[in-house]
Parts: structure tokens; C-alpha cells; sequence
């Protein structure tokens, strides 16, 4: 005797059925989504939005806003700031690719290959990041005190001229970026182990019955293994540097001589201290532009072909 | 079967809650509907600003002075709240109309919020008070616009000078009661007031948050360079690369590299030198004269190892003037305004308000009597130097030179056009020849011209 089947219960697959059935089926899970959506929409699209819409109106808050077109665009670009900030920006994103992001992949390999004190190690490496930012800026504005500083003070210990750290245009960006490496390797470096837990121990195994050496398995097994991690945390440092602020702002005011003002310092300036939101909002969008260009660009340079 | 109908403890909770739920909305409707009905009859005045929660003193002379106010005008009520005016956070308070009725900012603030329409226009309030005559000229023009509306009432004003330690001056064998009147002499005394062994700077020169471009317009005047900014042809142009800004550069610079009497950090703010200052670690600075105050109750220092002169010159006889004043919101009613501006009066103005706040800032232990800049002329001002003559605590000989030496000089007020954006590009040169033995001080203030014609005057002119 067979029960009854199909003709009452609902199908298991929404595929073939109208638009509002499947949700339907799957209101649910929509609803436990809206709160998450709508906190989005409401923090981060809305402003976003409304940032790049202001980057063609002249506001003042109190009356209604005017459109004046490319105006602001054209006021930001013959801003002789303007060059100087991107200028900045690159240079800061640069020596942050030099120097902050090989280090930590390199504390990695080094630590997983130790057997004893790793454990030592990571924390030692990870107390930085778990200072917060402001405790950090004011600790290294102590240390590059070109007085009674650290940094000077060690260097004298060691017979090497004083520098002049943050106080001389040449070397206030590598300064910062020293900074900055300090602050946050750690996270970096933990993210990159756990990459490399992953990596398969048979693959080394047959590389030493090979005859491979210790920089053979480097450069053959370990960094191709963690290629896509590498490759995530490069677009992620590329997009977060380009975006630096706090550090200028609190330990330059983006001096000396405009030598740390990057592009989101000049667009708080614009936003915050002149009252010229138009200008803010054409800034923003100049950098958003530019960001996903060369996001894009990225990503189709470093496109496997399978 | 029976049904039963008596209720479990669950039901009996939940309906005492929905109960006294009830008698709370109701109460809390008859109150918001009275309430309602009163505040429909009171102008209600927010300002901003009060004094710190730590000034138990000056705090107990604030409520009481709201509280006398409230009594004599019947239909205002005055609601202070804590913040202070901040340019960061302003813009967005008003979009979100949370700008207080009365707000207190910097001399160097009204010409951008007037610019923009973020003022209120108080002139009839302010020429219908009996002692509008009695205005600062230069005081008042600041929170005019170019018609000559005004837009805020100043309130309290400084004239840059020149504060020294006495203490150091003495070891280093310069008479304390003469501190230098020209630039050339300030050079001197640095280069014999400088002891790398001890650590101390001959003199210590800001640079950053502003305050750079501030000191290049104070040294400007002093060196005789008129306005920076003037209008020509009916067109604002940025004069300040001329031969005097060149003139103050190159000084500047001189002194860095030169005689080497400036402190090793140079990316320095008025809070910085206060510190060094009261560290000992540098011998003077130019700051208005009420920052010994500032370090006496910041620092702990003693007010008598400090003293104050005039501006130092070199030709201008002029020195920078700045100050604090009252503004109203754009969006207040008439009845706010005037109530606002009648609470400004009182608070600011009325003499026996002023002894109250000098008797509380006695039993403080604050500095009274160091010599500020008048705002009013006229009976009202008389009364206000007896009172502080009376209440001075402070070895008011020290600051005497500063006090003569002031009132001989032209008191210019600061740049008219945007002048905090003015400062900030000023910044970067001063930083430049600080930071850069190589810096070519006329290339440094054409580059600024050319940022603030085209950032700021451009915008202005026709």
C-alpha cells in the first residue's frame, strides 16, 4: 500500500519555479539576513553613495545643496596638494610593500619551522597589534623624540649619527611606515602560519629524498603552496595603506612640510577643517576610481589560467 | 466539569505589569503635555562651552549667573551644554540641527562660518544694546562681513608676546626685567640663553596645527609687511611672498640653522612649548601672555618665574591680535537671538559677574591679573581693570613690559579670508625651512600663494 506522495508535498528544488515562490521558500533566511543588509545599506552604501553624490554639489548644511558639476573635481586637481598627496600615498604604499609585507611572511616560515619557543615567539610578535592605535602613535612619537627619543638614543649608543626621524621631510614617510610595520605585523605573521599549517608535510618529504635544500623547499614547495594567501593579504595591504590617515594625523598633522600628507589626510582636511564638503566628496571619488582600477587590474594580472 | 477561571501567578504578574504600564504612560503623557504647555511660553537658549566639571568654582559662578539670568528674564531659560564648538564636528551638528542657540569660537573661525552662511546675523541685537559704542573696533570687525553685518559678539581678546623664564634669564646673566624688544636682540638672548649641555633652547617656535602659519602672520606684522592678504582692484590677492615674508623665513631659518637656538623638535604646538617651557627645557617663546596662566595651573609652575614683553619688532611696530567670541545659530528665532545675545551680555560683560568669577578663580588658586586685550571702552572697562587690580594675584610688574609695551603698538586683527586654511598652508613652509637646511624661503611662499589663490581666493573673488 502506498501513501500518498508528491501531489501535496511542496517540491524539494525551487529550480523552474516563479520568482516570488522562491523566495517564499526561503524567507527564512532572508529575514535573518534583513537586520545585516539593512545595517549595511544604512553605515556603508548610503555614505558611500552620498559621498560621491556631495562630490558634485557645493553644501554648506544649512541651505539646500547647489550642483555645480565638475567644479569641485577641477578645484581638488589644481590643488598643488593634490600631486604632493598622491605622491605621498604611493611613496607610503611602496615602502610598506618593501618593507612591512615580506617581513611578517618571513617571521612565519621562520617560526613553523622551530620546534621549540614558537609559541614564545607568536606572542611576542603579536603583543604590538594588541596595543591600540592611539597608544602606539604616542609611544613611537616618544621614540623618534629627536632628543632623549629611543631611536636616537640607541643609535648614539651605537656610534651612528642622530636622524631626524620625523622632523625632516626625507625621512618622515619611512618613519611612519617602521611604525606601522611594528604595529601589525603580528597579525599578518599569524595568518600567514595558519596558511602554512596547511601546507602538506608528504611534499616535503619527497623534496628531501630529491636532494632539495632548505631554500629549494622555500622557494618550490612553501611559497607556492600559500600563493593565494600571499597574493590576498598584497591586494588588502595595497588597498588599506592607500588609505592611511590615522598615523599622519595624529603623529605630522601631515608635515613636516607636506611631506606626510597622504590622500584621506587631505580629504579630512577638505571635509573637516576648510567645510568644503564638495571638495571632500570629489576626493573620495578620484580614490575610489582609482582603487578599483587598480584592484581590477590586480586581479586580472594575477588570474591563473586554469 | 467546572472550568476554572482563577488566574495562575504568570497571568496575575502580567497583568499588574500591563497596569502599571498604563498608569506610567498616562503620567508620563500628562506630564509631556504640560510640560509642553509651559515650554510653549519660554524661549529656550542653549549655549555651549560651560566651565570644565574640575572648576568646581567657576562651575558654582556659571549656575549661578544662569540662575540670576533666568530670574531677571522671566520668559528664557538657559540650558547649557557640555561641549565646546570643535570646526571638525561643527558642519555635521548643524546638518543634524544640534548646534547649540549660542556657541563660543576663536577669532580666527567667524570669516569662514560667515563665508558660508553658518551664523547667525545679530547686528540689530547687538546695536540696540547701550554700549554697542564701546565695541573694539577691531574686535568687532572680525565677526562683521563685508557690508558690515555682524555676525557673533567678541568676548575676550590676547595680543601675541613675548613670555620668557626670569629664572633662566638670570643664570644665563640677562636682566629679567627687560626682556628684548626687536628681533635682532631676541636672537642675541637666545644665543645666551641656549645650553645644549642642560638641555635648554633659547627659544622654541611653532610650527604645526596651524600655529606656524599663526607666528608667520604675528612676525609678519612686526616686521611691517601690512596685510597678507589685500584687496586689489576689487580682488583678494595673497601678498605675503613679498620681501618682509622672505625677511621672516629667512629669520626663521637663521635661528634653526644659524645660531641654532631653537629646541631639537621642531614640529611644535602651543601645548608643546607650554611644556617645554615649563620644563625648563626652553627660555622663550611668543604666546599670549595668559599662557603663564595656562602652565601655572597646567604645570604647577610659579607665575613669578615667568614674565611677558611686547611683541618683538623689527620695524613694524605691529602686533597679532586674537581672541575669543560668541556666534548664534543660523537656524535660532528672533526671540532666541535676542535672549541669546541679552545671556551674552550678562555672562560677559556685567561687572558684577566678572567679580564673581574673579573671587572663584582666587579660591582656585588661579592666575589673576595677567594683562589681556579690551574688548570695550568706556565705564564699563574702567570697572573692569579696578576689579582685576583688586583681585590680581600675580607679580603684576613681571608682566608690566608686556602691558606698556602692547599698548604702543598697532593691535592688527588676523587675516580676513578664511584664515585657518590660510594658516594651515603657511604651516608647510615654516615646517619647510625648519626641517630643511636648504629651503629657499621665497619659493616656499610663492608655492603658498599660489595654494591659497586657488584653493581659497579663487572661490571669493568674482
Amino acid at each position: 500500500m502506498s501513501t500518498k506522495t508528491t501531489s501535496m508535498r511542496e517540491p524539494s528544488t525551487t529550480l523552474g519555479s516563479p520568482w516570488w515562490r522562491k523566495l517564499g521558500r526561503h524567507l527564512v533566511a532572508y529575514a535573518f539576513l534583513l537586520p545585516a543588509i539593512l545595517l549595511f545599506a544604512l553605515f556603508a552604501w548610503y555614505p558611500a553613495v552620498y559621498g560621491f553624490i556631495l562630490g558634485f554639489q557645493r553644501v554648506n548644511l544649512v541651505d539646500a545643496p547647489e550642483w555645480v558639476g565638475l567644479a569641485n573635481f577641477r578645484q581638488v586637481v589644481s590643488d598643488p596638494l593634490f600631486f604632493r598627496a598622491w605622491r605621498n600615498t604611493f611613496q607610503y604604499v611602496g615602502l610598506g610593500l618593501l618593507i612591512g609585507f615580506p617581513l611578517p611572511l618571513l617571521l612565519a616560515v621562520l617560526i613553523n619551522e622551530m620546534r621549540h619557543f614558537a609559541g614564545y615567539f607568536r606572542l611576542l610578535f603579536y603583543l604590538p597589534v594588541m596595543l591600540p592605535p592611539i597608544a602606539v602613535i604616542y609611544l613611537w612619537r616618544w621614540i623618534y623624540d629627536p632628543g632623549p627619543g629611543l631611536a636616537n638614543t640607541l643609535l648614539q649608543a651605537l656610534n651612528l649619527p642622530p636622524q631626524p626621524w620625523l622632523q625632516s621631510p626625507q625621512t618622515a614617510i619611512l618613519s611612519i611606515v617602521i611604525m606601522t610595520t611594528w604595529a601589525g605585523l603580528g597579525g599578518s605573521m599569524l595568518i600567514y602560519l595558519a596558511a602554512l599549517q596547511g601546507v602538506s608535510g608528504e611534499l616535503y618529504e619527497a623534496a628531501e629524498l630529491e636532494g632539495a635544500n632548505p631554500w629549494h623547499r622555500l622557494v618550490y614547495i612553501t611559497l607556492p603552496s600559500i600563493r593565494f594567501v600571499v597574493l590576498a593579504m598584497l591586494i588588502l595591504q595595497f588597498i588599506g595603506t592607500m588609505q592611511v590617515f590615522t598615523e599622519p594625523f595624529v603623529l605630522t598633522g601631515g608635515g613636516p612640510a607636506n611631506a606626510t600628507e597622504t590622500v584621506a589626510l587631505l580629504l579630512y582636511r577638505y571635509a573637516f577643517q576648510y567645510g568644503n564638503y564638495g571638495a571632500a566628496g570629489a576626493l573620495g571619488l578620484i580614490l575610489f576610481v582609482v582603487l578599483v582600477t587598480l584592484s581590477l587590474l590586480y586581479f586580472r594580472l594575477t588570474r591563473r589560467p586554469d | 466539569m467546572q472550568i476554572r477561571t482563577c488566574k495562575s501567578s504568570v497571568e496575575i504578574r502580567y497583568q499588574t505589569i500591563r497596569g502599571l504600564g498604563k498608569g506610567f504612560f498616562a503620567l508620563f503623557a500628562l506630564l509631556a503635555l504640560t510640560q509642553g504647555a509651559l515650554a510653549q511660553n519660554q524661549t529656550v537658549v542653549t549655549v555651549d562651552c560651560p566651565p570644565p566639571q574640575d572648576d568646581e568654582a567657576g562651575l558654582a559662578v556659571y549656575r549661578q549667573n544662569v540662575q540670576d539670568f533666568e530670574a531677571a528674564n522671566p520668559g528664557v531659560t538657559i540650558e547649557p551644554h557640555e561641549v565646546c564648538w570643535d570646526p571638525a564636528t561643527f558642519s555635521a551638528r548643524l546638518a543634524g540641527g544640534q548646534i547649540e542657540t549660542v556657541f563660543l569660537v576663536q577669532f580666527t573661525d567667524p570669516n569662514g562660518l560667515i563665508a558660508r552662511n553658518q551664523a547667525a546675523d545679530v547686528t540689530d541685537e547687538l546695536k540696540s544694546w547701550e554700549h554697542f559704542d564701546n565695541f573694539n573696533e577691531n574686535a568687532l570687525r572680525i565677526f562683521q562681513d563685508a557690508e558690515g553685518n555682524i555676525y557673533g559678539v567678541p568676548a575676550s581678546g590676547y595680543a601675541l608676546g613675548l613670555v620668557y623664564n626670569r629664572t633662566l634669564f638670570e643664570a644665563a646673566g640677562l636682566d629679567p626685567n627687560d626682556p628684548p624688544r626687536t628681533w635682532d636682540e631676541v636672537r642675541e638672548y637666545a644665543r645666551q640663553l641656549t645650553d645644549r649641555s642642560r638641555g635648554v633652547a633659547g627659544f622654541a617656535q611653532l610650527s604645526t596645527a596651524n600655529q606656524g602659519g599663526w607666528h608667520f602672520t604675528a612676525y609678519y606684522y612686526s616686521f611691517g609687511g601690512g596685510e597678507l592678504v589685500e584687496q586689489q582692484n576689487g580682488e583678494w590677492v595673497a601678498t605675503f611672498n613679498d620681501e618682509t615674508g622672505v625677511q621672516v623665513l629667512q629669520m626663521i631659518k637663521d635661528m634653526r640653522w644659524t645660531d641654532e637656538v631653537l629646541t631639537d623638535g621642531v614640529l611644535l604646538t602651543q601645548d608643546n612649548t607650554k611644556e617645554l617651557m615649563a620644563a625648563e627645557r626652553a627660555a622663550m617663546m611668543i604666546i599670549p601672555a595668559g599662557a603663564v596662566g595656562e602652565m601655572v595651573m597646567q604645570y604647577g609652575v610659579n607665575a613669578e618665574d615667568f614674565g611677558a614683553g611686547p611683541l618683538p619688532q623689527a620695524g613694524g611696530n605691529a602686533t597679532l591680535i586674537g581672541g575669543s567670541g560668541l556666534m548664534f545659530s543660523p537656524r535660532a528665532s528672533e526671540e532666541q537671538l535676542q535672549a541669546g545675545f541679552d545671556w551674552v551680555a550678562y555672562r560677559y560683560f556685567d561687572p558684577e559677574v566678572l567679580e564673581q568669577q574673579l573671587q572663584a578663580d582666587v579660591a582656585a588658586d588661579r592666575v589673576v591679573g595677567i594683562p589681556g586685550l579690551p574688548i570695550l571702552s568706556g565705564e564699563l572697562e574702567e570697572r573692569r581693570v579696578a576689579l582685576i587690580a583688586q583681585y590680581a594675584n600675580v607679580p603684576v610688574e613681571n608682566f608690566a613690559p608686556y602691558a606698556e609695551g602692547t599698548a604702543e603698538l598697532t593691535l592688527q586683527p588676523e587675516p580676513p579670508i578664511e584664515t585657518q586654511q590660510l594658516y594651515q598652508i603657511l604651516d608647510s613652509a615654516v615646517q619647510a625651512v625648519l626641517t630643511d637646511r636648504n629651503a629657499d624661503p621665497q619659493a616656499l611662499l610663492d608655492q603658498a600663494a599660489q595654494q591659497y589663490t586657488t584653493q581659497v581666493l579663487d572661490r571669493v573673488n568674482p
